[in-house]
């Protein structure tokens, strides 16, 4: 242990450079600017800087992709918080709670809570990944498909549970979830590479991108719902208009301890979830949300604008941030796309991630990890502090008419940069649209994004297992940590029926 | 209006469940190869979805006939701090007919936009791309309105020419930029 | 912000000159002149893209523009492959290619592409093959392993980057041989497939070199036999299938290919960049070193031979093994 602190201590030393701080605070300068613009994702971000860094010195580069890594993984949750448009998957369950807190005039707290719950989330899991990240990636690698499998069910069935007061929104919320998967199994079979529901159509022969369908569905649906609310805004605007109140320091003391249990178990919930290769932020930050309502004594406020509601999402999905590092680290195996980024960038700089890393150069790689804790407190303080307050002056003043479509032109313009090929823009119409009529229709989008993402991953994994056992479903239910998984799926949506009948029946 | 978006919640089912039966027996035989294994997973979906809609339904009939627990959205619009005002979005559901039509014209004016990109270029199919929009988002200050709709693309322009990334162009486009040369 | 719009026509007047002044940056000019879509149809931190990764670098300064490389792993190549297939010929768009993905994939079973239609670029590189079972596990011997496959039929599973990769082939020719039976298991990569070795969720796996490299020197994996040509120099005690007795051996390399209909000219550069970075001593010494594969270059003509050549020796294979789409 004591070890460890010295070569952390030693780290500190190597990496604790003027031009790592500024290599950093300029990366997630870029990388917040990029995340809070609904359109542009952090990994698009990424790969567009990635080739700037070439010619770096080694550690300011990993310093500048690990900032726009960062600062983009926190910036999601500011557009979410201020117009309910999601930057980034993940804060979709920020907004549950940060919109209608900042719609009441609490900006400011709202957009500060998430701050603080990121820096927090990031900074515990970056020890979890100092500290214990060879253990971690070991029970990782015993995770086989059928847990991983399962384990993406509990999460949709977590989503279900969450949302909601009556059963027809468990019902929905079931629906929106297979409909999400199905709209991840169009174009060509992971596993056989067969064509399903292409409709002759070969530019959909790469299946709809997801980070065109999060867009679509999460960012430009909501655009669309806003033109209804268009009216509402005008007439505001001669009177009472966007009213801010401030957030004084003994508030922010109070809703820290508020917090506090909540963001210790999220940061951990998401080192869990990170650790798992391919899993992803998204359903940390849904489970999050449901353990901090489900464990709270009084959650009626939760939808309303619950502090809780945002620290525990926000804290999950930074933790993620920093533990999907760990199988990179231990084995070599990047555990989402933005860790494969990363790793492209390691490899460009000649260091090869890796168990290699960790025995040959154990000073390189600790120089790495301090830079990874300096990242979250840099970032946060000397970037993140100024940004909001600037975000917060010109929120004031926004124009709404010119803002929106402004946003439509960036998520355009985003998901052409994914392929650069026009039919993208096509497709954000025609599933933006769509998902504006079942938002409408009550149905469940968080959800069925998240089902979006991870059907896919849902379905190899599940094919992988049923391969491994022969085709014997069973497979799911003789392994414990899977039984126990599709056990607790099976009992959320068993108690969000429960609760609704009791609401039910007593109202 | 509790017996119209109960109505419309009928509508809603009676989509689902035609949906499952048109992927079940059309959608599925025609559109997805059934080679090896890779029919049964979207097979399965259609089964979760078909029994989901079925449940839905089946409570939807019961809680209609009792005619009771149900909670209106609108009461439930209680916020953190009673002195603030509520917040501007409200959940219900349903569509209204001008915001129906604002919708349609948006999407309309996407596909325009799309295919403009691709015959005058980005520059100039954005200018008229957000010129429509803003007047449907309810901008009527026409100053403000070609001011923004110049200046944005060209902020976007320059930021992918800085980062060495390409925007659509179209035949307008490129003659221009052949005169230019 | 109503002082800013005060000045509106001198903004306008600005803007336009701006605007005219932007025009002439982006003319064409010759290629390349953007950035170039590469894509790798194998997941990060396998053999394919980690070799990638070395030599992009030395590709974009002979072609003075960056590569963006995009991993798309799937269907052991085929969703890359078919993504390329349908692109523009102008040169941007090209993708990786492993020879089972050009050769073996589509006599399988119907593919959305025609191999034979791609521009053939260059072929950099041949991989090695070793197959390995975890650390602990009970067999040491290629021998002790056919053997423990023999006394329990369709027990053992082994985890392959896709169906029809080589990986997956040529073990099931080694099956076909011995009389055994054992199950496939195909994953995006060699990385995944490693990490199921790994977790013990499989028992043994037919990987590449530099995919395992790391988890081999921490001493996670044990290997059985070689199954490319030659010995390798990070195993150098594992015999491969020829010492063993065996006529037979694992070939597969990595090549590019452009989407059909590409210019001779476009696909010549590239040819010429590709080539630029396999003569460098760094990439050259890194790739012996560190990933231990062999560099074979093959300019497009003699890439396209190669893929002929073993379109007829997997094809036999296929059939012996029972995998061939029956047409």
């Amino acid at each position: 242990m004591l070890d460890i602190f010295l070569q952390l201590w030693e780290g500190f030393l190597m990496s604790f450079t003027l031009a790592n701080i500024l290599g950093i605070a300029a990366g997630y300068g870029v990388g917040i600017i990029a995340g809070s613009i609904p359109g542009i994702m952090g990994v698009t971000a990424m790969v567009l800087i990635l080739p700037f860094t070439f010619t770096m010195p080694p550690l300011f580069a990993i310093a500048a992709m690990m900032g726009v890594y960062k600062g983009a993984c926190f910036a999601g949750s500011i557009t979410a918080t201020l117009f309910n448009i999601p930057g980034t998957p993940e804060a979709a369950a920020t907004a549950f709670d940060s919109y209608p807190m900042s719609q009441s005039g609490q900006q400011a707290r709202a957009l500060e809570i998430a701050l603080w719950a990121s820096v927090i989330g990031g900074t515990l899991s970056n020890f979890i990944l100092v500290f214990s990240a060879a253990p971690l990636s070991a029970i990782a690698l015993k995770l086989g498909p059928a847990e991983t499998a399962a384990l993406i069910l509990f999460s949709l069935t977590a989503v279900i549970s969450l949302l909601g007061n009556t059963r027809t929104d468990i019902w929905k919320g079931g629906l929106s979830v297979v409909i999400g998967l199905m709209i991840a199994t169009v174009g060509l079979d992971p596993m056989e590479s067969t064509r399903r529901y292409v409709f002759g159509l070969t530019e959909l022969d790469n299946g709809i991108p997801f980070v065109l369908a999060v867009i679509a569905f999460l960012a430009f649906a909501e655009v669309l719902e806003q033109v209804g609310q268009m009216t509402i805004i005008s007439l505001k605007k001669s009177g009472e208009k966007a009213k801010q109140i401030p957030y004084s320091w003994k508030g922010r003391w109070q809703d820290l301890k508020f917090c506090g249990k909540e963001l210790c178990r999220a940061s951990l919930l998401g080192s869990l979830f990170g650790a798992m290769p391919g899993i992803g932020a998204a359903p940390a930050a849904f489970v999050a949300y449901g353990e901090a309502k489900r464990a709270a004594k009084d959650n009626s406020l939760f939808g309303k604008g619950d502090p809780r509601g945002i620290a525990a999402p926000e804290a999950a999905n930074n933790a993620v941030a920093a533990s999907s590092l760990i199988p990179l680290v231990t084995l070599g195996i990047p555990g989402s796309v933005a860790a494969a980024v990363l790793f492209g960038a390691f490899m460009v700089q000649g260091m090869m991630p890796g168990p290699m890393l960790m025995r040959d150069s154990p000073e390189t790689l600790y120089g790495l990890f301090a830079l990874f804790i300096m990242t979250d407190f840099i970032g946060g303080f000397c970037v993140a502090l100024p940004f909001l307050a600037l975000v917060k002056r010109i929120f004031v003043t926004l124009n709404y008419s010119l803002l929106f479509p402004a946003v439509i032109v960036c998520c355009g313009i985003g998901v052409y940069a994914e392929e650069f090929h026009v039919f993208s823009i096509v497709l954000l119409g025609v599933l933006g649209g769509f998902g504006f009529l079942l938002h409408r229709n009550g149905f469940n989008i968080p959800a069925l994004v998240l089902a979006l993402i991870l059907g896919p991953f849902l379905e190899r994994q599940t094919r992988t297992a049923m391969l491994i056992s022969g085709g014997d479903p069973m497979i799911f239910l003789t392994k414990p940590i899977s039984a126990g998984l599709l056990f607790l799926a099976v009992a959320a949506i068993a108690w969000a029926f429960w609760k609704r009948m009791k609401k039910g029946s007593s109202g | 209006m509790l017996k119209n978006s109960e109505n419309r919640e009928f509508l809603v089912i009676v989509t689902l469940l035609a949906f499952a039966s048109a992927n079940g027996f059309w959608l599925i035989p025609e559109f997805v190869v059934a080679e090896g294994t890779s029919g049964h997973y979207p097979i399965l979906l259609n089964w979760i979805f078909a029994l989901l809609s079925t449940g839905y339904l089946i409570d939807h009939v019961v809680t209609r006939k009792q005619k009771k627990g149900k909670v209106s959205r609108a009461e439930d619009q209680g916020y953190v701090r009673p002195e603030v005002p509520a917040p501007l979005e409200s959940k219900g559901v349903g569509i209204s007919l001008l915001h129906g039509i604002k919708v349609a014209l948006i999407l309309l004016s996407v596909f325009i936009w799309v295919f403009l990109q691709e015959t005058i270029g980005f520059f100039f199919a954005t200018f008229c791309f957000l010129c429509a929009t803003t007047l449907i988002y309810g901008e009527r200050n026409w100053k403000k309105i070609i001011i923004f709709s110049l200046v944005f693309p060209l902020v976007v322009l320059l930021v992918f020419l800085l980062l060495n990334a390409t925007l659509p162009t179209g035949i307008v486009e490129e003659t221009l930029r052949n005169l230019v040369k | 912000m109503v002082k800013r719009f005060r000045f509106s026509s001198h903004v306008i007047l600005c803007v336009f000159t701006l605007c005219m002044f932007l025009v002439p940056c982006t003319a064409q000019s010759k290629y390349p002149e953007k950035p170039i879509n590469i894509l790798v149809p194998l997941s990060a931190g396998g053999t394919a893209d980690l070799f990638i990764r070395t030599i992009a670098p030395y590709m974009e300064e002979y072609l003075g523009q960056p590569l963006i490389i995009i991993n798309r792993p799937g269907s052991g190549g085929a969703l890359a492959i078919s993504s390329v297939y349908g692109s523009k010929p102008d040169g941007y768009t090209m993708s990786f290619a492993n020879l089972p993905t050009l050769v073996t994939i589509p006599q399988m079973r119907e593919v959305t592409y025609n191999p034979e239609e791609l521009v053939y670029v260059a072929s950099p590189m041949i991989y090695e093959y070793i197959l390995f079972v975890k650390d602990d596990a009970p067999w040491n011997t290629l021998e002790d392993f056919i053997a423990a496959a023999r006394q329990a039929p369709d027990t053992l599973t082994y985890s392959t980057p896709g169906n029809g990769t080589t990986n997956h082939l040529a073990i099931e020719w080694l099956s076909k041989r011995e009389g055994i039976q054992m199950r496939p298991v195909p994953f995006p990569g060699n990385p995944q497939s490693i990490s199921a070795v790994l977790g013990g969720h499989v028992s043994a796996v037919n990987a590449s070199t530099a995919a395992a490299v790391s988890s081999y020197q921490a001493g996670l994996l044990k290997p059985l036999v070689v199954l490319s040509e030659k010995r390798i120099a990070l195993v150098p005690e594992t015999m491969t299938l020829k010492d063993k007795g065996y006529d037979f051996y694992q070939y597969s390399n990595l090549g590019a290919v452009f989407p059909p209909n590409t210019p001779e000219e476009f696909r010549k550069k590239m040819e010429d960049a590709i080539r630029h970075a396999v003569e460098q001593k760094d990439v050259q010494e890194k790739v012996a070193k560190e990933l231990f594969i062999t560099i074979d270059f093959k300019d497009g003509n003699a890439y396209r031979a190669k893929c002929e050549e073993y379109r007829a020796i997997w094809g036999a294979i296929l059939k012996d093994v029972g995998l061939q789409m029956k047409k």
